[in-house]
């Protein structure tokens, strides 16, 4: 049992830093009594890891899907969030903006790719409203013709636009460097 | 029953570790063991580990040969300079603040 969920615990650390030290952290904690304390720490340690060693457009992307969520289902109750002439609605396009930039100057200064990365994120936060979009086209979740659309594909149509964005804010972070 | 400090530069993991190792290589185990007897404050081996990468990044720490799964660590040039730069800098602040409880 205590095997299983020291394993499980190195799990969440990065590959990369599993690889250096995964064995030697897995026998500290094994060696040790595991208590709930012990445990939250490497939990703890192994989020900051991620923080410190994870791909930007993840990073920024997960947290992301919840603002998508929120937006879809409060145009779903008839209250829409993102409608371009609220001030709600101009807020959420800067900082969908400023998170394609961010994303772009982050990768670059981490030797990626900042377009394709910042193309990734897009997809990736929008990928339940996708999901969502592609049951309304399916027949199984009911919602105007319009939405239907505008969920599957809007995420599609706007890859131009990320990755010109991200590969605005690799420009950027070259420009520090 | 050793002090147990809770906050400040002596529960520092970075400067704890640092210490432990001032004495000779140690792998992980030995060096919480090492805190807990010199500084009387437990690490926990997450904490650990995340002082180990940013000493190692840092270049203040270096691991040796392993032995079986665990590799010790060894203080390296920059490590020993960094160490005794940031104990000068207790010790001054100590004597300091100490010097004034007296004249009080």
């Amino acid at each position: 049992m205590k095997q299983i969920l020291v394993a499980l615990l190195i799990r969440l650390y990065p590959a990369r830093w599993r690889s250096e030290y995964g064995a030697e952290l897995s026998d500290l904690l094994l060696a040790r009594r595991l208590t709930a304390r012990e445990i939250l720490n490497v939990l703890g340690n192994a989020l900051w890891q991620q923080g410190r060693t994870g791909e930007p457009w993840i990073l920024i992307g997960i947290p992301l899907t919840v603002p998508a969520m929120i937006a879809c289902v409060q145009a779903f109750a008839g209250r829409p969030f993102a409608d371009p002439h609220t001030r709600a609605g101009i807020t959420a396009t800067v900082l969908q903006i400023a998170a394609y930039v961010v994303v772009g100057c982050w990768t670059e200064r981490r030797g990626g790719a900042a377009g394709r990365a910042a193309v990734k994120m897009n997809l990736l936060a929008a990928g339940p409203l996708m999901l969502l979009g592609v049951l309304g086209l399916a027949g199984a979740l009911s919602m105007p013709p319009y939405w239907r659309g505008m969920l599957t594909f809007g995420p599609i149509l706007q890859t131009p636009l990320a990755a010109a964005l991200g590969w605005l804010g690799g420009r950027a972070a070259r420009l520090r460097a | 029953m050793a002090r147990k400090p809770q906050a400040g530069p002596a529960s520092d993991p970075e400067l704890l570790i640092l210490s432990s190792l001032a004495e000779g290589p140690k792998h992980g185990y030995a060096i919480l063991a090492d805190i807990e007897t010199f500084a009387g404050y437990t690490l926990g081996a997450g904490t650990l580990y995340t002082a180990i990468t940013r000493l190692v990044e840092k270049g203040w720490i270096a691991p040796e040969a392993a032995e079986g799964r665990q590799r010790p660590y060894a203080l390296t040039g920059k490590g020993l300079v960094s160490l005794t730069e940031r104990l000068n800098e207790m010790q001054r602040v100590a004597k300091i603040g100490l010097k004034r409880l007296r004249t009080a």
